[in-house]
Formats: C-alpha cells, sequence, structure tokens
C-alpha cells in the first residue's frame, strides 16, 4: 500500500505534515512519538532577525477549537540555521519545510536564502498569511501584485522548490492562486488561520491581546475543505490542504478535493499523539475503502 | 550520533512496566516503577503492538505502548474540599520521583478543545493530588466526573529548585496559588529544611490544606483579606521580608513581595523592584499545547524568550522583566 507523495520532487513517504507553529522545530514531540513518521514538518515562522511576538493573553479557545496571537515569536534564521538544525539531525532524519516570513520583501529574500543553503531544507513555504503581526503578514497575502513580487524576488536566489502558503483572508483566493501559480510558485499551501476574536465573559473585553486571532481547529475544516475544492479547479501546481484536520477521514477528503499532502495544526497541539493515530486511521481507511495508491486518490472529487 | 531515546512506557499482560527505547540500536531497557532493570529487549518498531518480551524468562505479551508523557490516569476520587474547590485524586503508571513539587499536569477535559494545566499537589506512591477551583468552563465539566480515566500529559514544566535555599525557606502561597506549594512543603521537609508557610486566602472559609500542614508539623501561618491581613504584610509581621522565599499566586501579590516595602502598587512596576530579595515564582499562563510547541505561553525575560509551560513555570524572580507581564 503506497502512501508516498511527490512534492514538486520532495519526495515524502506519507503526506502528514504538522504545519507551522504547531511542532516547534521538531523537537517538543519526542516524548509523544518518534517524530521520524511525520512525512516531513514545517518549523515555526521564521524571520530575518528574532521576534518577540505579541503580550500575552496569546491563546483563547471556542468550541472548535483555538485562537492565538503569537505573532511570530522566533529565534531568527540565523539561530535556526546554527543551533536548532544541527540538534533536530539528532533524532530526526528527513527533509523539513522552512516556513518563511518577514515584514519587507527584502526580509522574505535573505531568509529564504538562507534557508535554501541548508541541506535539510527540502522545500520552503512563504508565509504571506500571518494574521497576527501588524506590518507584513497576511496584508502581503491579500494583494496578489504584492505576493507575486515576494515570490518572484525570492525565487530568484533558492533553488529548491517555493510554495506559497496563502490566508482565508484574501478577498479573491482563486485569483490570488492563479497568480501565484503564473509567477512560478511551485505549489500552495492553504490555509494559514482565520481571523477572529472571543471576548471575556466577565468584562466583556476581547481575551487576546492583540484583539483578534488566528482561528484554527476541526471546526474550520468544511470552510477551508471548500476553499481547497476551489482552487483546485483553477491550478495546476500541488496544494497542501491545511485547515482543522484532525482525524483519518478529514485526510482523505481533503486529499480527495484535490489537496497532494496535509498538514495538521491545532490537533497536534491538544493531543500530541495524534499524529502515530492519524496515520494509522489513515491506513485502515485505505484498507477499507480499497485505495491502494493514496496520491490516486487527489482531486478525485472533480472528476 | 547521539542515539536517539524514545521514552515510552509499554503496559504488560500482566504487570505494568516502563520501558526506555534507544532507537538507533533497537534496543530497549525495561524497569518497573521502582526503576529496578528487569531486561533488555530487541525489537523492530518502537510502536509495533504486537511482539512479546523475554523478561526474567518469561514470555510477556505486550498489549499496548503508552508514551511516556501521555497517560490515562483513573479517578480515585473528586471532592469538594472548600466552597468551589476541588481535590482530585489520580492514580495510574507514576515512577518514583517523577514529579517535582511546582511541575503540573495537563488535562484533558472531555469536551473541551484545550487542555486545562493544574498543578501536583501532592505526591505519593503511584498517585497524585490535584487541587483546583471552579472558575470556567472546564472546571465546570471536571468537577462532575467522579471515575473513569483522563487523559493527562505529565510532568509538564520545571519545578521549584530547592537546592538554590541553604537551609531555611519561606514559602507563600496566596488563593489558588497554594496548590503546588503544598508539594513543595513536603519535599521541602523531607530535605530537612526550615520551614515557613504564609498562606493567604480571601476569607477563612475558603482556607484549604490547614489539617495537611498541621500534620507535616511546619510552622504555618494563615491571613486573610476579609481580616485585612495579606501575606505581604503578614511576611513582615514575621520579620522574613529578606528571606529567600518560594512563592505562587495572583500576579500582583507575587510582584508585591518582590517589591520595595512601599511599593506593593500594581502601577510601579520594574523601577521598584528590590533586587536584594531571592524568590522563586510560579507563573500561570492561558496554554496551548502545555509541552512547549505553540509558543502560546512566552513571556521575555532578561534572559530572552522562555515558555512558561517549557522553562516554567518556576522562575527566578531575577530574571523577571515586570513591565513586560
Ligand atoms: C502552570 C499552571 C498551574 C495551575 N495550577 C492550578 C491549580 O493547581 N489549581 C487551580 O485551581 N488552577 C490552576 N491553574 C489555573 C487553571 O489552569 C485555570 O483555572 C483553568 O484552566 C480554568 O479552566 P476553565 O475551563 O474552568 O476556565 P475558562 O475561563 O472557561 O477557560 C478558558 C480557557 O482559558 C484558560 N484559563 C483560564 N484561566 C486560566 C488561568 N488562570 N491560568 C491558565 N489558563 C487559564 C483555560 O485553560 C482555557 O483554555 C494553573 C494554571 C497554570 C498555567
Ligand atoms: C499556535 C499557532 C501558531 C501558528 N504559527 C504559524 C506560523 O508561525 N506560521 C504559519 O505559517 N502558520 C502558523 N499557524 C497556522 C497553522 O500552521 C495552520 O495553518 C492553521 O492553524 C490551520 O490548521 P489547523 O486547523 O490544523 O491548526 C499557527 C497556528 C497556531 C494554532
Ligand atoms: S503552551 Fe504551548 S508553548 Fe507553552
Amino acid at each position: 500500500m503506497g502512501q508516498n507523495i511527490d512534492l514538486s520532487g520532495m519526495m515524502i513517504d506519507n503526506p502528514l505534515i504538522p504545519a507551522s507553529g504547531a511542532f516547534g522545530y521538531g523537537m517538543d514531540y519526542q516524548d509523544f512519538f518518534d517524530v521520524n513518521e511525520v512525512g516531513t514538518f514545517c518549523t515555526k515562522g521564521t524571520t530575518l532577525h528574532p521576534h518577540k511576538g505579541n503580550p500575552l493573553p496569546r491563546i483563547a479557545e471556542y468550541s472548535g477549537g483555538m485562537l492565538n496571537c503569537v505573532g511570530l515569536e522566533n529565534p531568527g534564521v540565523e539561530t535556526v540555521v546554527r543551533e536548532y538544525f544541527p540538534k533536530l539531525r539528532n533524532t530526526y532524519h528527513k527533509k523539513v519545510i522552512a516556513n518563511v516570513c518577514g515584514f519587507s520583501v527584502d526580509d522574505y529574500i535573505k531568509t529564504a536564502e538562507i534557508f535554501d543553503r541548508e541541506e535539510c531544507v527540502g522545500l520552503i513555504e512563504l508565509n504571506i498569511s500571518c494574521p497576527n503581526v501588524h506590518a507584513g503578514g497576511a496584508a502581503f497575502g491579500k494583494d496578489p501584485s504584492i505576493a507575486s513580487e515576494i515570490l518572484t524576488e525570492v525565487k530568484k536566489v533558492c533553488r529548491k522548490p517555493v510554495y506559497v502558503k496563502c490566508t482565508p483572508q484574501c478577498p479573491d483566493l482563486v485569483l490570488m492562486c492563479k497568480t501565484l501559480e503564473a509567477s512560478g510558485a511551485d505549489g500552495l499551501v492553504l490555509l494559514n488561520t482565520w481571523l477572529g476574536m472571543r471576548l471575556d465573559i466577565r468584562t466583556g473585553k476581547p481575551i487576546l491581546s492583540n484583539i483578534t486571532g488566528g482561528v484554527s481547529g476541526p471546526g474550520i475544516f468544511p470552510l477551508s475543505l471548500y476553499k481547497i475544492y476551489e482552487v483546485y479547479k483553477n491550478v495546476n501546481i500541488p496544494i497542501i490542504g491545511c485547515g482543522g484536520i484532525s482525524n483519518g477521514r478529514d485526510v482523505i477528503e481533503m486529499m480527495s478535493a484535490g489537496a497532494s499532502a496535509i498538514e495538521i495544526g491545532t490537533e497536534l497541539l491538544t493531543d500530541p499523539m495524534a499524529l502515530p493515530r492519524i496515520k494509522k486511521e489513515l491506513s485502515e481507511l485505505m484498507d477499507t475503502y480499497n485505495i491502494t495508491e493514496l496520491s490516486e486518490i487527489i482531486g478525485r472529487a472533480h472528476k | 550520533m547521539t542515539p536517539h531515546v524514545l521514552k515510552h512506557i509499554i503496559s504488560f499482560k500482566k504487570l505494568k512496566v516502563g520501558f526506555k527505547t534507544v532507537r538507533d540500536t533497537a534496543k530497549a531497557m525495561i524497569f518497573s516503577r521502582e526503576k529496578w532493570i528487569l531486561a533488555f529487549l530487541e525489537y523492530q518498531k518502537p510502536c509495533d503492538e504486537t511482539f512479546a518480551v523475554r523478561c526474567k524468562g518469561i514470555f510477556f505479551e505486550i498489549y499496548e505502548v503508552i508514551p511516556l508523557k501521555n497517560r490515562q490516569l483513573e479517578i480515585i476520587c473528586n471532592n469538594e474540599i472548600a466552597p468551589d474547590v476541588f481535590c482530585l485524586t489520580l492514580g495510574g503508571i507514576l515512577f518514583n520521583e517523577e514529579i517535582h513539587p511546582g511541575q503540573f499536569v495537563n488535562i484533558h477535559v472531555p469536551g473541551k478543545s484545550l487542555r486545562r494545566p493544574i498543578s501536583v499537589s501532592r505526591i505519593y506512591g503511584d498517585r497524585i493530588d490535584l487541587i483546583y477551583k471552579i472558575v470556567g468552563e472546564g472546571t465546570e465539566i471536571l468537577r462532575n466526573i467522579k471515575s473513569g480515566y483522563l487523559d493527562v500529559l505529565l510532568p509538564c514544566g520545571n519545578g521549584f529548585d530547592l537546592s538554590a535555599f541553604q537551609n531555611e525557606i519561606l514559602i507563600i502561597g496566596g488563593g489558588m496559588g497554594v496548590a503546588p506549594l503544598f508539594a513543595l512543603t513536603s519535599e521541602a521537609i523531607k530535605q530537612c529544611k526550615k520551614v515557613t508557610v504564609i498562606f493567604g486566602f480571601r476569607s477563612p472559609k475558603d482556607a484549604i490544606l490547614e489539617e495537611a500542614l498541621m500534620n507535616l508539623g511546619v510552622d504555618y501561618h494563615f491571613c486573610f483579606d476579609s481580616e485585612g491581613v495579606n501575606v505581604v504584610t503578614m511576611r513582615e509581621q514575621l520579620g522574613m521580608s529578606h528571606m529567600p522565599f518560594a512563592a505562587c499566586g495572583p500576579l500582583p501579590m507575587l510582584r508585591a513581595l518582590c517589591s520595595m516595602k512601599d511599593a506593593d502598587t500594581v502601577h510601579e512596576r520594574q523601577n521598584l523592584i528590590n533586587d536584594d530579595i531571592y524568590g522563586q515564582l510560579s507563573l500561570e499562563a492561558r496554554m496551548g499545547c502545555g509541552f512547549g510547541a505553540c509558543m502560546g505561553c512566552s513571556i521575555e525575560t532578561k534572559q530572552g524568550m522562555k515558555r512558561i509551560c517549557k522553562e516554567g513555570p518556576v522562575f527566578n524572580s531575577k530574571e523577571i522583566l515586570w513591565d513586560k507581564i
């Protein structure tokens, strides 16, 4: 039974990818399972310089999952490649997806260039979709012309495949994705979190320090599924589906809608054993529904 | 290359033992609850659920491989000990000296998306006590669960460091902050330190743990807001304002404990902190994961960004940037 997936030349042995921001730099799950069970994983969103992120509280809850306004806290790309990657190699033997974020076009270029040189990086994920920073982030992800400018410049300095992670806040996502494809994107990651808020029941005031935060978790699954279904009809590059996936069935649905692989965020935070569990569920479902080659179900909803 | 150490517990058909696996050499070390090594075993896959192991000449069939940090603990009891305050006793596979005072567990509350972090109040054999207050939806659900199993992550974070105190320690708790401090008090006494405890509550009916402290035979002082005495004034009355301490409680209380005498107002922050006082403070934050993966609980300290769930929840008072929290 095959679960191998080809992401623009980066081969992964199963389609399950911990999403950016839910897996740190790969070292926080070692007490739970063998991290080599993942297909690959996305690093925390990384910027050129260290970034402190937003004040607390950064986390709120809703019945379908959570909201966060972490705001891209990270130690900066230099520390990641100099200190974290060598440590990671002791326990993790596959390639990683480097999630790159920036506050200017120049930031994206420099950060991506540094990651591109790293042997363990298999793919670059341009995050133009973080809703929790005041400059850059999702602001770039709403404007196809800025997004394609960043992509074009980054493509010039990278040899590895470059995927773009989009925001559902983009007013015309299909147009955005088509523009990115035309500008040379090797693939798309759909989607980052949805903008939302929660209020304190006693005071009526926002719970999150940033007032708004990114909504994620099982509650957004049908929304993401639909977006991926729509975009798949209009582009020919691989899509990594993300948003609310919490079990094997979600993976099958997401791939049927058009995703070549999937990313899981919130479910890993609330159930750190979710990855091996979902992997098992996926194998069982493949058995039940006579799916011999997982890659064959990609986009079957449209056939 | 350093071998990858995977920590798991295997439960066997007949006995429950823990084991550590060394991935690269494909060998596992089985140890019992007392950490005696029972056997080494060789295996093919760390998560294979169907292999048998030979241990002291007997074959055991493994039927479950549980990750060391994620366990199903049985609810032994869950009773109200003060108005809206419950004591939850959990039992299961727990190793000797595995949990240190100040560490917490992260509980999956059925029906809630995020786990709830609760400190460990008492550690005895294969049981732990958690003391929690009903404050919202999660704890409201928890109070009504009287039997069965809970999915728990443990132990989380770093606890108090008793070795940093010489012979004497002052332990100060406010409100539910007293919960982890009971475990700390017991441990400090075990280590033959001279312990003084100050616990503050809103009013006498909210007081908890008095009998337990009495049984420990420790020097303790309770004070109540309703009677106009708080832990800071109590510390002063006892002439212990300069003694190294360990504390847990609301942030304004912690700040006041680290401030100069007249600076216990919330508004004056970093500049009124008294650098002569040494304290270990346990902090709280809303958590996304509780094991370091999401950056949902990070604060800025003098030594850079730190995660309350992983590097904390206990911090040295001197590393805290009071104007940042
Ligand atoms: C390290 C640590 C140890 C703790 N130890 C104890 C303890 O021993 N006894 C005890 O009674 N309480 C303790 N707390 C606080 C406890 O976690 C909260 O009271 C509890 O999560 C509230 O859940 P709820 O669903 O009832 O409240 P809700 O308000 O409905 O919860 C909504 C969300 O906010 C979070 N939240 C609300 N209040 C707090 C808080 N004060 N701290 C952290 N998260 C919060 C919840 O976890 C949940 O994600 C501790 C907190 C931390 C961080
Ligand atoms: C705590 C948290 C931090 C996140 N940080 C990042 C980030 O740094 N970069 C990024 O591209 N996405 C980030 N995300 C978004 C996730 O990668 C993912 O796109 C989103 O959560 C939807 O998937 P989910 O419902 O499976 O969580 C974060 C999400 C969460 C919950
Ligand atoms: S709660 Fe996720 S890092 Fe602390």
